[in-house]
């Protein structure tokens, strides 16, 4: 398995097990939540189970696969090998124009101010899934600086934008479109339920003391959670079937028609 | 934006003033828990509004849409603050003595609904103030690699163009009889996505196009000694100003920190004491 992959998948390992730490640590202090939400239990166990298992797939896969030489293009100049592509500075810029753009001519639904159903704020996640982390990050700055929160948009929009490549690299790794498309809308939800919403909900408690985490988080979570994930993956699996080379997404279809060919 | 603006001390300051003062602007935001003072802050910070040029109105038009988040920053807050430690409690808004009225509980409320006022008008000031090209620069004096500031800096000057291009969208949208005036959220979510996926489709389009651009400009070449039209320094004024931010936030973090002042009941102590 290559160097990257491995760094990745162990940074999303790492990612969950400090939000799962977060949540149990939490959980202790305030008795809100306790006995009420066993699905956190069981969606982390899937959330590893799924990890593991395509760990042991790609170390198989990368023990038959001969190792692939990785020719990098270089700053003709300095010889530094630069940080974007022209087509990744391009994508980083329109998606960070779109946050914006999208915020000023007010197309968001203020849900628990500061949280509202903005598609700006989907912006860096899309970033991360075709143009990679780098532009995932830059796109996450670009959304971070001119918000009415930098203090938490600054680190949270280009975290948003790292994770959601390192898990879309996996997912569109599954050769099923059908199974690519649950596992696409389920982990949509985990990582908003898990990670999104309470990293902004106590970057703004703990950062900009807004409000306290608690209620607040209990508060949002179910319900926030879902009515999101449900417009965050509407957005996401439209935005893909217009564009699913730039995401990389193989169409079931077109294998089929090759075949036939 | 207008010339008095243009001419204003704050336009003029170097842009690595203007985030320090920011920065500054948050860490101290973020001290203050007594709403009296947050006050004082959110004052101080429309002075600077108004200095700068803005006018009454523009400033209103910005907090307009923040009412409703500050009555909600005071429900969310107010009603789950503890009382202190022999504070007197005046009444209980639910019955079984659930939800204790008390003095710390409603000036926590407050102090919750305008420090987020505050945030809000602070960063918008700055941002306002700052031109897209002077951001770029900051973030290469910074060492941020040029490709980063570059992408940074083409995001924030197409904004106008994405702008106008995803108002044609609603406008075509509107013309097919959709409406986005429901106040049901619901309903609004599902009015927006025919203009979402259709403004992101000419984002994505446009993206493509300033690739092709940067390439055909040769932007890939050298960007580590690119150079700039505009170059930045800092003269006195900044750095008085810069003095002048470091020392509040030293002075205010030392009071906080040694003396445990700007606490949530603060003002309202030595008002009652």
């Amino acid at each position: 398995m290559k160097k990257k992959t491995k760094l990745g998948i162990l940074g999303l390992v790492i990612i969950f097990a400090l939000f799962i730490a977060f949540r149990v640590f939490y959980q202790k202090g305030a008795k809100l939540l306790a006995d009420l939400y066993p699905w956190n239990y069981v969606a982390l166990v899937v959330i590893v189970a799924l990890l593991i298992f395509f760990l042991v797939r790609y170390m198989k896969k990368s023990k038959n696969a001969p190792e692939e030489e990785s020719v990098a293009p270089t700053d003709a100049v300095s010889g530094r090998k630069p940080l974007m592509s022209s087509n990744q500075i391009g994508l980083a810029a329109a998606f960070g124009g779109a946050a914006f753009a999208f915020r000023a001519l007010g197309i968001a639904v203020p849900m628990v101010p500061p949280l509202t159903m903005d598609p700006g704020a989907l912006m860096p996640c899309l970033g991360g899934m075709c143009g990679g982390p780098i532009v995932g990050i830059i796109v996450g700055i670009a959304r971070g600086i001119p918000s009415g929160t930098p203090a938490v948009d600054l680190w949270a929009q280009p975290i948003k934008g790292i994770y959601w490549y390192f898990v879309w690299k996996q997912i569109t790794k599954i050769k099923s479109e059908k199974k690519r498309w649950v596992v696409f809308a389920i982990t949509t939800f985990l990582l908003q339920f898990f990670v999104e919403q309470p990293m902004f909900i106590a970057g703004n408690s703990f950062i900009l003391h807004l409000y306290p985490f608690y209620p607040t988080w209990p508060f949002t979570l179910a319900w926030y959670s879902v009515v999101y994930s449900i417009f965050q993956f509407v957005v996401f699996a439209a935005i893909i079937k217009a564009f699913p080379g730039l995401f990389n997404w193989q169409s079931d279809k077109k294998k089929k028609r090759t075949q036939s060919v | 934006m207008n010339s008095k603006i243009k001419e204003s001390f704050l336009y003029r300051l170097d842009p690595r003033t203007k985030m320090l003062l920011l920065l500054v602007f948050i860490i101290v935001g973020c001290m203050i828990m007594d709403p009296f003072v947050t006050l004082g802050l959110l004052v101080l910070a429309y002075i600077l509004y108004r200095t700068t040029g803005f006018s009454r109105r523009q400033i209103w038009g910005l907090t307009k849409p923040l009412l409703l988040a500050f009555f909600l920053f005071f429900i969310l807050t107010f009603p789950f603050a503890k009382p202190l430690p022999g504070e007197t409690i005046y009444f209980y808004l639910l019955p079984g003595n659930h939800v204790a009225v008390t003095a710390s509980a409603v000036l926590s409320g407050l102090a919750s609904a305008i420090r987020f006022v505050f945030f809000i008008w602070t960063a918008d000031l700055i941002t306002s103030v700052t031109p897209t090209g002077d951001i770029v620069l900051t973030m290469n004096k910074a060492k941020m690699p040029p490709e980063a500031s570059i992408a940074i800096g083409i995001a924030f000057s197409y904004i106008p163009v994405l702008k106008n291009e995803i108002g044609t969208v609603i406008e075509a949208q509107k013309s097919r009889g959709a409406s986005f005036e429901s106040k049901n959220p619901f309903k609004k979510i599902q009015a927006y996505i025919p203009v979402i996926v259709p403004g992101l489709f000419i984002s994505i389009v446009k993206g493509r196009e300033i690739a092709r651009a940067i390439e055909a400009r040769g932007f890939t070449y050298d960007p580590t000694h690119r150079t700039y039209r505009k170059d930045i320094h800092l003269v006195a004024k900044d750095f008085l100003v810069m003095f002048l931010a470091v020392l509040f936030a030293v002075v205010v973090s030392y009071f906080h920190s040694k003396r445990g002042w700007f606490g949530t009941t603060f003002i309202w102590n030595l008002l009652t004491k």
